[in-house]
């Protein structure tokens, strides 16, 4: 067939095959699903899908039919789009199909820096880093509204990874336990958000891996610069760039589910180049200079500002959160 | 002579004395122009068109940028 015939054809099959299929899927969940969470309703069922496919010579071309379900093979419907193409067609059984589930938001043992994390009760945040007690023990390092829900979470609440968001179920996922926390507080500024997690024994943790960039080289302690070029790994925008653009920021109005709370002493980064340091799902990121030495722990951002536009991100400095759990990067 | 980050600091502190209760300030820091070191005025909102807010504060350049709010981060959606 020729390109123009392949299209036509598919456009007419797509009408009078796939989309009366598609209704009928539709109809049959509208009247006969159970009660149950919208997102797990689908007004569609793997059918098969219909495309151009490469033919004998470079201007034949064939149907590419793509199935989805093994039940469709020996179909009626399927047996009327093959006599349409009169047996033109590139046929192939591919299954399900998978939307692409990003890395960090995964199962990922041994537990990985920038990956999903949260306590059993919120959606999921960001697993910033791994630190030491005075006794030696390890912990996990994210926010207080990732690990500890807000004050909410009580000392042995499960943390598991991925977050509850992403998959992750207890106790299958769980890695390990709220430890303690710095709470936030209502009526005076915060400082950091910021909480700790033990890890279950037997569950390994890579320390130093800050997936796309490199070894983390443990915490800085020069001072900050604004425009000083700085990296994130995070749950949901992966690794990214950015740079410094305020520090020693006071009066932060930030909003919880427990209220609007004020955070002093921040840092201000904007996302470099086209896109935003961080989005939702962010929060607890560690954040590192360009030699890869912590300097931040991302917790919250908004859409708006920022020379590209996209947003700025506030972070607590790192020197304040080690401080005030009284812990140590490891690395 | 540029402006050192005490000098700065001392700006900040001097303009959120100034700066009227109806403003919604969603931060007040310290940034960098070139050479100098000035404040940065994060606001909610945009100031109301009668109000003009001062450029400089004891020498000190005064920068504003509208940031809307700001939020915690988890995943959402």
């Amino acid at each position: 067939m020729n390109i123009d015939s392949v299209r036509s054809l598919k456009q007419s099959l797509v009408q009078t095959q796939l989309e009366p299929m598609a209704i009928a899927a539709g109809k049959v969940s509208a009247l006969a699903v159970a009660a149950k969470p919208s997102r797990d309703l689908t007004p569609f069922r793997r059918t098969v899908a219909l495309g151009v496919a490469p033919g004998k010579s470079g201007k034949d071309f064939r149907l590419a039919v793509r199935i989805q379900s093994r039940g469709m093979e020996d179909s009626p419907e399927l047996e009327r789009i093959r006599k349409a193409a009169k047996g033109e067609v590139d046929e192939r059984y591919v299954g399900r199909i998978f939307k692409r589930v990003e890395p960090l938001r995964t199962r990922r043992r041994p537990l990985l820096i920038g990956s999903s994390i949260g306590h059993f009760r919120i959606t999921a945040g960001t697993l910033g880093c791994f630190v030491s007690t005075k006794s030696g023990g390890r912990r996990v390092l994210s926010n207080n509204h990732v690990l500890a829900d807000e004050n909410r979470g009580k000392k042995g609440d499960a943390v598991i990874q991925p977050g509850d968001f992403d998959g992750g179920t207890r106790p299958s996922d769980t890695v390990g336990a709220l430890d303690r926390f710095v709470r936030l507080k209502k009526t005076a500024p915060n400082l950091v958000d910021a909480a700790l997690a033990t890890i279950r024994a037997g569950i390994a943790a890579d320390t130093t891996t800050l997936d796309g960039l490199g070894p983390l080289q443990g915490a800085s302690t020069a001072a900050l610069h604004v425009g000083m070029d700085v990296h994130k790994v995070g749950r949901t925008t992966g690794t990214t760039s950015g740079r410094v653009t305020a520090f020693e920021l006071d009066n932060v109005v930030v909003t919880y589910d427990i209220g609007d709370l004020r955070f002093d002493d921040q840092i201000e980064i904007e996302g470099a180049g086209s896109g935003p340091f961080s989005r939702g799902g962010d929060s607890g990121s560690l954040i590192v200079d360009e030699e890869f030495r912590a300097v931040a722990l991302l917790f919250a951002g908004g859409d708006s500002g920022g020379t590209n536009g996209k947003g700025l991100t506030l972070a607590n400095p790192i020197g304040a959160v080690l401080e005030a759990l009284r812990v140590t990067l490891l690395t | 002579m540029a402006v050192d980050l005490e000098r700065a600091r001392a700006a900040k502190r001097r303009l959120r004395e100034l700066l009227p209760d109806s403003l919604r300030v969603n931060g007040i820091g310290i940034t960098q122009l070139g050479e100098d070191y000035a404040v940065k005025l994060n606001l909610a909102a945009a100031p109301a068109g009668d109000l003009d807010l001062p450029p400089t504060v004891d020498g000190v350049r005064v920068v504003v940028e509208v940031v809307g709010a700001l939020a915690k981060r988890p995943a959402s959606g």
